[in-house]
C-alpha cells in the first residue's frame, strides 16, 4: 500500500528548512566547509557540513512547546519537526506513530557519562524518537530503527508497514545524526574521509565528507491525507549483502535486490523508473558498486543519476530521510538537481550523472538507494503526486 | 494478507546459562553472560570472521546453535532457507561495549589512531550483520529500540512482517550486552542477555506455539496498574520467553501486557501449539 508524504522538514549544512536545502541542491552548492564544532587536527580531513548552532536549533524547535533537548541529534530532529509539523493538527485523537532512523542517537550523553567515570543510564538510541513523540502527541508505536547509513530509509519502510498494518493513520518519520568527534575519528581510522569536499562519481574523488542534519516527513494512508501530498512513497525494499562489514558487494547484487523488492512492492516495473537518486557517498567502492547496480537494473538505459552528499555531506542515519525529502521536492518541481562537486564522471564507474546545472525532468517515478555498513541495502520508490491518481 | 506466525524455536543466553526452548535459571551473581563451554567454535561456524567484537561472536554462536537445531529437526515442516531469513533485533544498550572500547583506544593512542576494526562494531547493527556474514543471509537486517521493550517490539514487528507476507521467516529478539572486560558499559540493562526467537510463516496446525496478537504503543502517562512495568530490557525478554515456554507445554493462551519506564507499551498473546509439545 502506498503512502502520501504530506509534510516535510529539514535541517542541514544549508541551514534550517527545506527551501534553503532545495535551492542549494538545485544550484549545485556545497555546504562542506572547514569544521568548527571540534578539532580535527592531525586527521585526514578537516571538513564537514555543519548544521546551524544549538541556539538556532533550540529557537526553531521552541514552537513545538517542548523543553530544549539535551543532545544535538534530538535538537536537529526537533528543528526539522517544527517545519514538518507546522500548521498540522496534532490532536492525540489521531492514531499517530513515530519512527526515527539514526546510527548513534544521543551518543554525546553516553560519552559524557563515560568521561565522568560513570555508566550512562540514558536511552541513548531512543532519545530523539521519544522527544519527537512527546512533541507530536504520538500514541502509536514509537520506534527507533538502526540500519547503519540506511537507518532512516528503513524508518520510512517501517512507517509504510505500520500504515499497511492499519495500526495508525499517520506516521511521523525522521532521520537524525549529529557530528561528533567519536564518529569523525572513526571514519578517519577507516581512511574513508576525503581531504577535499566529497565529489560523488567524479574521476578525482577521494572519499566522503561527513555531514549532520535531520529530516522529518509525515506519511498518511492514501485517501486519508489531511493535506495535499508532496509526493507518494510507493514501495520499500531491503536486503543484506552477507559480504563484508564495511565494503559493499562490488557486483551490487544486494542493492539491486533491494531495488527490485521496492519496485515489486510499488507494483511497477524497472522500465517505469525515470530517475535514480544515488546513495553516492563519494567513496570508490560505493560509486563503483552503484554504477554496477545502475547497469544491471537499467541495462544501459539513460536513467539520470543524482545525489546530495556532495552538497550536504554524508549524514549517516539521517541520509535516507534527507534523500527522500529532496527526491520528493524535486519530483514535485519536475527538476533534476546536479551532483555538487562533480566535474568529470569517473570512466571506471560510468553513470549518466546530472552535472553542472539542474535540468527539467517530466519523470514521475524515482528510485532512492541507500546502503550501509554490515552490507545493508535499501531502496524506496517515490512517485510524483498527481490529483486523482 | 494475514499469515499465521509460529515461534518454531528460541534460545536464551543469560548470566544464568544457555537455554534452548526453555528459560535458564536466573539469579546468577554477576551481570555478564554465563560461561558456555559447549558453545560452537567461531572458526567452525564463521570461517570468514576477521576479528569480531565479543558481542558479535556471542550472537553468532547462539544463532548458529539455534538455526542448526531447527534445521536438524525431523517430523516438522522444513526450516526456512537461510537466505530468506530477515533479522530484526531489539536493543536499548546498542553497541555501548564497542563504543567504550573505541573511546579507550582514542584515549590511549591519540585521536588520530583509533582502531578501525573496533569502530566497525560501534553500530547497533554491526553484531547482527555478523550473522549475515557468517550465514550468508540475504534478507532485511534492522535493529529496533523501544526502551526496555526493544526486544519485544522487534518480535512484534517481525511478526507483522510475516503476517503481511513480506518475509517467510525472521530471527527476532533482543541483544543487550553491556560488558567490556570486567566493566559495565551501560546502566540501562542490569544483566546481559541474548534472546533469539525464530518466527516462521506456518500453517495454522503447525506444531509450534503461534503469536496470535501483538501490539506496541506509546503512552507517556502511567498506564493502568494491571499492566506490568518492565524496568529493564532483560525482564521483558524473559517474560516473553517464559510465555512461549509455557505455551509449548499446552494449556491456555498466554497473554501478557506491559510498559517501559520510557512510555512504550506492548501486549502479546501466545497460543499453544495445536498438537501439544512439539
Amino acid at each position: 500500500m502506498p503512502a502520501d508524504i504530506t509534510s516535510v522538514g529539514a535541517v542541514t549544512g544549508h541551514g534550517l528548512g527545506c527551501e534553503p536545502l532545495l535551492s542549494a541542491v538545485l544550484a549545485g552548492r556545497s555546504a562542506i566547509r572547514p569544521l568548527t564544532r571540534f578539532s580535527a587536527e592531525g586527521l585526514c580531513s578537516t571538513l564537514a557540513s555543519e548544521a546551524p548552532s544549538d541556539e538556532v536549533l533550540v529557537a526553531a524547535a521552541s514552537r513545538l512547546g517542548q523543553p530544549p533537548a539535551r543532545d544535538r541529534a534530538t535538537r536537529l530532529l526537533l528543528a526539522a519537526a517544527a517545519e514538518a509539523l507546522d500548521g498540522r493538527d496534532l490532536r492525540p485523537s489521531v492514531r499517530r506513530a513515530v519512527v526515527v532512523g539514526t546510527t548513534k542517537g544521543a551518543l554525546e550523553l553516553a560519552v559524557q557519562g563515560w568521561e565522568a567515570g560513570g555508566v550512562p543510564t540514558e536511552d541513548v538510541l531512543g532519545a530523539p524518537a521519544r522527544a519527537l513523540a512527546l512533541a507530536c502527541g504520538a500514541r502509536g508505536p514509537v520506534l527507533t530503527v538502526g540500519a547503519a547509513c540506511a537507518s532512516s530509509a528503513v524508518a520510512l519502510g517501517e512507517a509504510l508497514a505500520l500504515l499497511e498494518d492499519g495500526v495508525c493513520d499517520e506516521v511521523v518519520v525522521g532521520g537524525t545524526e549529529a557530528l561528533h568527534p567519536f564518529v569523525y575519528r572513526g571514519f578517519h581510522a577507516l581512511k574513508a574521509l576525503s581531504p577535499s569536499p566529497a565529489a560523488p562519481f567524479d574521476a578525482g574523488r577521494s572519499g566522503l565528507s561527513l555531514g549532520e542534519g535531520a529530516a522529518v516527513l509525515v506519511l498518511e494512508a492514501p485517501g486519508c491525507a489531511r493535506r495535499s501530498p508532496v509526493a507518494v512513497l510507493g514501495g520499500f525494499g531491503a536486503s543484506t549483502d552477507g559480504f563484508d562489514q564495511t565494503a559493499p558487494d562490488p557486483t551490487g547484487s544486494g542493492l539491486a535486490t533491494a531495488c527490485h523488492r521496492a519496485l515489486q512492492q510499488a507494483k511497477v516495473g524497472v522500465e517505469a523508473v525515470e530517475r535514480y537518486h544515488a546513495h553516492g557517498t563519494g567513496t570508490l567502492l560505493n560509486d563503483r558498486m552503484e554504477a554496477a547496480v545502475h547497469a544491471s537494473l537499467f541495462g544501459g538505459r539513460d536513467v539520470p543519476v543524482y545525489g546530495i552528499k556532495g552538497s550536504v555531506g554524508h549524514t549517516l542515519g539521517a541520509a535516507g530521510a534527507l534523500d527522500a525529502t529532496v527526491c520528493a521536492l524535486t519530483l514535485r518541481r519536475g527538476v533534476l538537481p546536479p551532483i555538487a562537486n562533480l566535474q568529470r564522471v569517473d570512466p571506471s564507474s560510468p553513470v549518466p550523472a546530472v552535472q553542472g546545472v539542474a535540468r527539467p525532468s517530466p519523470g514521475a517515478l524515482a528510485l532512492v538507494a541507500n546502503a550501509g555498513f554490515g552490507g545493508i541495502n535499501t531502496a524506496l520508490v517515490l512517485r510524483r503526486w498527481e490529483a486523482g491518481r | 494478507m494475514t499469515v499465521p506466525v509460529a515461534i518454531s524455536a528460541f534460545a536464551l543466553w543469560t548470566p544464568g546459562g544457555v537455554g534452548f526452548d526453555e528459560v535458564p535459571l536466573q539469579g546468577a551473581p554477576g551481570p555478564g553472560l554465563a560461561a558456555w563451554p559447549d558453545a560452537p567454535s567461531l572458526a567452525k561456524v564463521h570461517p570468514r570472521a576477521r576479528r569480531p567484537h565479543a558481542q558479535a561472536t556471542a550472537l553468532v554462536q547462539l544463532a548458529h546453535a539455534l538455526l542448526s537445531a531447527r534445521e536438524a529437526k525431523t517430523g516438522v515442516p522444513p526450516a526456512p532457507p537461510r537466505q530468506e531469513l530477515d533479522v530484526l533485533l531489539g536493543t536499548q544498550t546498542g553497541s555501548s561495549a564497542a563504543d567504550l572500547d573505541f573511546l579507550d583506544g582514542l584515549k590511549t593512542r591519540g585521536a588520530g589512531f583509533g582502531s578501525p576494526s573496533t569502530f566497525v562494531y560501534t553500530l547497533a547493527t554491526a553484531a547482527p550483520a555478523e550473522l549475515a556474514l557468517a550465514f550468508r543471509l540475504r534478507g532485511a537486517l534492522t535493529t529496533v529500540t523501544a526502551g526496555s521493550l526493544s526486544g519485544v517490539a522487534a518480535v512484534a514487528r517481525g511478526a507483522a512482517r510475516i503476517a503481511a507476507g513480506h518475509c517467510r521467516a525472521c530471527l527476532c529478539g533482543g541483544v543487550e550486552l553491556g560488558s567490556l572486560g570486567g566493566r559495565r558499559t551501560s546502566g540501562i540493562s542490569g544483566h546481559d542477555i541474548l534472546a533469539l526467537f525464530l518466527l516462521e510463516a506456518a500453517a495454522a496446525d503447525a506444531p509450534w506455539p503461534t503469536l496470535q496478537q501483538w501490539e506496541v504503543g506509546f503512552s507517556p502517562a502511567p498506564v493502568s496498574e494491571a499492566s506490568r512495568l518492565f524496568h529493564t530490557p532483560e525482564s521483558a525478554l524473559l517474560a516473553l520467553a517464559s510465555s512461549i515456554a509455557r505455551a509449548r507445554t499446552g494449556g491456555a493462551p498466554q497473554q501478557l501486557d506491559g510498559s517501559s519506564p520510557e512510555g512504550h507499551t506492548a501486549s502479546w498473546t501466545v497460543a499453544p501449539s495445536p498438537g501439544g509439545v512439539p
